[in-house]
């Protein structure tokens, strides 16, 4: 397939599409919303909104500084658990202009360390550490730390480190003013794990792909889970196996050669041979 | 000076499309477009006095869509095919391998290759669109485009043994 190909397929992928009779009045209507909100919010400072993403459950080591002032505040926390993890997410503010300089997600002693970087749609590829936010503007600090059944009873908390203008450093500690929603959606979500979700899957010209699974293990137990070797129209799976300890989260990687892996629909998961503890599991299981 | 009424009824189904080019699936494609709306419905006033209405929602349809990418928190190569097939019909015939490929790529390559062919970006302009590094986007549209003939040489190779 030469490029001209390529560009002819792809624009007709982006061909205008018929949105239905009532999509025009749902975009205006979604504008008059949004506007109604900025309203009633009425922020004193334009808001601009601050994203962070966890970088992983990381145990942290060192204390943070502590400085001459510190505060704590409830503030609502959004809690949602999906095949992926289990996602918090804080919309903070603060009083005066601060650098940031560290934020994580404590859960009963266990800290999941989050890198705050710029939520405004732009990618840098070095991210601003520490970074400005001036006073009142809205910081939205989202994590997916490692969560298990028994941390429905323990409430995250979100510790901000800061350095104010005149140098002295605080620690801000976010409590959630909603505990009982989050331990609601723990309890919902934990039971029906673990979840598979399919992270990337390579094709190579040499027949072989690469499979690689992320692995959930919302319980209090540790799981095995075991891709056993297979073969199915002239493809072999290999054998693959990952212990997942409880309320953790693993990657398993699967290979499989003499296949074109798009070709066939015959997988793992879709054969019976992705065990969890010796029982079949699917990716994206629920 | 139009109306934003009116620049909805003109560019919702333009936004639409691209929209479904750059996620392959109805629904994520409705959330983008009318995201991006109302997005410029907000500035619409100092939008369409300074500047160029249709490419602003076009790149901060881009940019909501790195966004949601980023809200994915990995790139997920998925052999799900969704929401495709039945329901979609392009103005030209589309090999199916051709759309099943396009849903393996990851959401930014996937965002680069559908820049490069629909609006004619170099990887500068991707990068712009995007709001990354020359070099990110050019890394992007390059996987990108390899997976794709990969797939092509692929799929050519298993039609002669077939034959």
């Amino acid at each position: 397939m030469d490029d001209d190909q390529l560009r002819t397929a792809i624009r007709a992928m982006a061909e205008p599409r018929d949105p239905g009779p009532r999509a025009h009045a749902d975009v205006l209507a979604a504008v008059e919303q949004q506007r109604r909100k900025r309203r009633v919010a009425s922020a004193a400072a334009a808001v601009v909104t601050v994203a962070a993403i966890a970088v992983g459950a990381v145990a942290v080591a060192s204390q943070p500084p502590r400085g001459p002032a510190a505060g704590a505040h409830d503030v609502e926390l959004t809690a949602s658990g999906g095949v992926y993890g289990f996602q918090l997410k804080m919309t903070v503010r603060f009083p005066d202009s601060r650098q940031l300089l560290s934020a994580y997600y404590d859960i009963g002693g266990r800290r999941t360390k989050v890198t705050l970087y710029p939520g405004d749609g732009s990618d840098n590829d070095n991210y601003p550490t520490p970074l400005a936010v001036a006073a009142g503007v809205a910081v939205q600090v989202s994590a997916v730390p490692d969560v298990s059944c028994i941390s429905a009873a323990t409430v995250p908390e979100l510790v901000v480190t800061s350095e104010q203008e005149d140098g002295r450093t605080y620690v801000d500690r976010f409590t959630a003013s909603n505990p009982d929603d989050y331990s609601a959606e723990v309890t919902s979500w934990c039971p029906r794990g673990p979840y598979v979700g399919l992270v990337e899957a390579r094709g190579g010209n040499d027949d072989t792909a690469v499979v690689e699974l992320q692995i959930v293990n919302p319980s209090d137990v540790p799981i095995h889970v075991v891709s056993q070797a297979f073969n199915r129209q002239g493809a072999q799976w290999h054998r693959s196996s990952v212990v997942v300890p409880a309320g953790a989260t693993r990657l398993m990687t699967i290979t499989a050669s003499g296949l074109s892996y798009f070709a066939t629909p015959d997988k793992p998961w879709t054969t019976g041979h992705l065990r969890s503890n010796g029982e079949p599991i699917t990716v994206n299981s629920r | 000076m139009a109306s934003f009424e009116e620049f909805v009824q003109v560019e919702l189904p333009r936004l639409l499309g691209l929209a479904h080019a750059l996620t392959g699936n109805n629904h994520d494609a409705w959330d983008l477009a009318q995201e991006a709306l109302t997005r410029v419905g907000l500035h619409w006033s100092r939008i369409d006095t300074g500047g160029n209405p249709s490419a602003y929602a076009r790149t901060t349809l881009v940019r909501l869509n790195v966004d949601r990418i980023r809200r994915l928190r990995r790139e997920i190569f998925s052999d799900r095919v969704p929401d495709t097939g039945v329901e979609d019909r392009y103005a030209v015939a589309i090999a199916p391998w051709l759309l099943q490929a396009m849903n393996a790529l990851t959401p930014s390559q996937r965002t680069a290759v559908v820049l490069r062919f629909t609006d004619d970006l170099d990887a500068a302009g991707i990068a712009r669109e995007m709001g990354c590094s020359t070099g990110t986007a050019r890394s992007h549209l390059s996987r990108g485009l390899q997976r794709l003939r990969d797939r092509a040489n692929a799929v050519v190779t298993s039609d002669l043994e077939g034959r």
